[in-house]
């Protein structure tokens, strides 16, 4: 998904001794190396593999979760108290990202199916009526004689 | 395999900009036959095809970015860009009102007395609700900056918080505006101090409700997970327009409240 990677650069003696010797960047794998698309310059960017492109969306989003308690009683952490409002429903973003990117062809005003259509039907009646209505207002209102 | 090799974003057809046409068409005709004609139906069907147009049309945006990736670094850009010119503009707008106000206020006709506040106006006292409007105002802008900081830092709850707040604080003026409109011993009648004083407070409480309302949209998206700490541009373009209601207040009150009485 976009993680774009290239071999090594020649003429620089075995991996494994660069390694050894610290020449080897954070993020470099084994005959590989991860790039980004930087905003800034609008190039191709060494980055570690975390950071190379994704598009948004497809990347994993900041978890949420606290860490796993391992104490006995568990610590009731400040961030979970009254979990009520901090904690409102479960995160459906990426279920959405994938109804949303299915293949179907569907305008994205009519992607959801038929609560859309719905919607766009009832905007669409409303607009057409209520501007033939207005024409016919607007043109009895133009009459000189017959005032309403 | 048809994919685009661009970041820009060709978006879907879509009916909006059409019915968002027709509402306007709808909405002045509906106000010319409201007038003469006694008849509301053409302005509330025009008001209704508005809200539709602008749920319908919003909603579109934040699929297109949220859940179908759309909003690609040059495409926020122009989204800023944009949203930077919009506010511009509103500025312009309100330009006017004051322009209205200085040119009547400065330079006091005979038929007023000769005199700002004219003859027979008691104004509203500027340290009263007034000045509580002010400090309500001031500290939701301090609220939300604390929202903005707490989506940055992925504090979750914080940020739910501080914008919970922010729009209470939004609330709050509107409440206390709508008890002083009721209240005021002048009305929008009595000479040119009613009309510039109420339309100038009046269209900046109208930008009170949409502000409020755009805080309110993005604090649903918060809590649906839509915002991520280095992308919420919907966050960010509605504090900037909170800011900006803000700061058209602090000139009111300065002009109009205090200087004018």
């Amino acid at each position: 998904a976009g993680v774009l990677q290239a071999e090594e650069a020649p003429g620089e003696g075995p991996f494994s001794e660069r390694v050894a010797a610290g020449r080897v960047p954070a993020g470099k794998q084994r005959g590989a190396m991860y790039y980004k698309f930087s905003g800034f310059s609008q190039k191709l960017v060494g980055a570690v593999a975390s950071a190379a492109y994704a598009p948004q969306g497809l990347k994993p989003l900041a978890s949420t979760e606290s860490p796993a308690l391992i104490f006995g009683t568990p610590t009731k952490l400040a961030s979970d108290s009254p979990a009520a409002v901090s904690y409102l429903g479960k995160n459906k973003v990426p279920d959405l990202q994938k109804l949303f990117q299915k293949a179907d062809g569907l305008p994205v005003h009519l992607k959801r199916g038929v609560p859309d259509q719905l919607l766009y039907r009832t905007t669409m009646a409303l607009t057409i009526g209520g501007t033939i209505y207005c024409l016919v207002a607007l043109y009895m209102a133009s009459q000189p004689k017959s005032k309403k | 395999m048809a994919h685009q090799t661009h970041a820009y974003h060709m978006v879907d057809p879509s009916p909006w900009p059409l019915t968002g046409a027709a509402a306007a068409l709808l909405m002045t005709s509906g106000l010319a036959m409201w007038f003469h004609y006694n008849s509301m139906l053409l302005l509330t069907l025009g008001l209704l095809i508005m809200l539709l147009t602008m749920f319908q049309w919003w909603r579109d945006i934040v699929r297109e970015g949220t859940f179908q990736g759309h909003h690609t670094p040059p495409v926020q850009k122009g989204l800023r860009y944009g949203m930077i010119l919009f506010i511009t503009s509103e500025v312009f707008f309100f330009i006017g009102f004051f322009w209205a106000f200085y040119h009547s206020s400065l330079a006091p006709t005979p038929e007023l007395g000769g005199y700002w506040p004219p003859t027979g106006i008691t104004p509203l006292n500027p340290f009263e609700v007034p000045l509580l409007n002010t400090a309500v105002l001031l500290a939701s802008g301090v609220t939300v900056t604390w929202a903005h900081h707490g989506l940055m830092e992925t504090n979750r709850s914080q940020t739910i918080q501080a914008l919970t707040l922010t729009i209470l604080l939004g609330l709050y003026f509107t409440a206390l505006q709508t008890m002083e409109y009721y209240e005021a011993p002048f009305t929008i009648a009595d000479s040119v101090y009613g009309s510039t004083f109420f339309v100038a407070t009046g269209f900046h409480g109208l930008h009170v409700i949409i502000g409020s309302t755009f805080l309110i949209v993005c604090l649903l998206r918060q809590i649906k997970f839509h915002f991520t700490s280095t992308h919420h541009f919907g966050f960010e373009a509605a504090a900037w327009y909170w800011h900006f209601v803000d700061v058209v207040w602090l000139f009111l009150y300065v002009s109009i409240y205090w200087w004018g009485s």
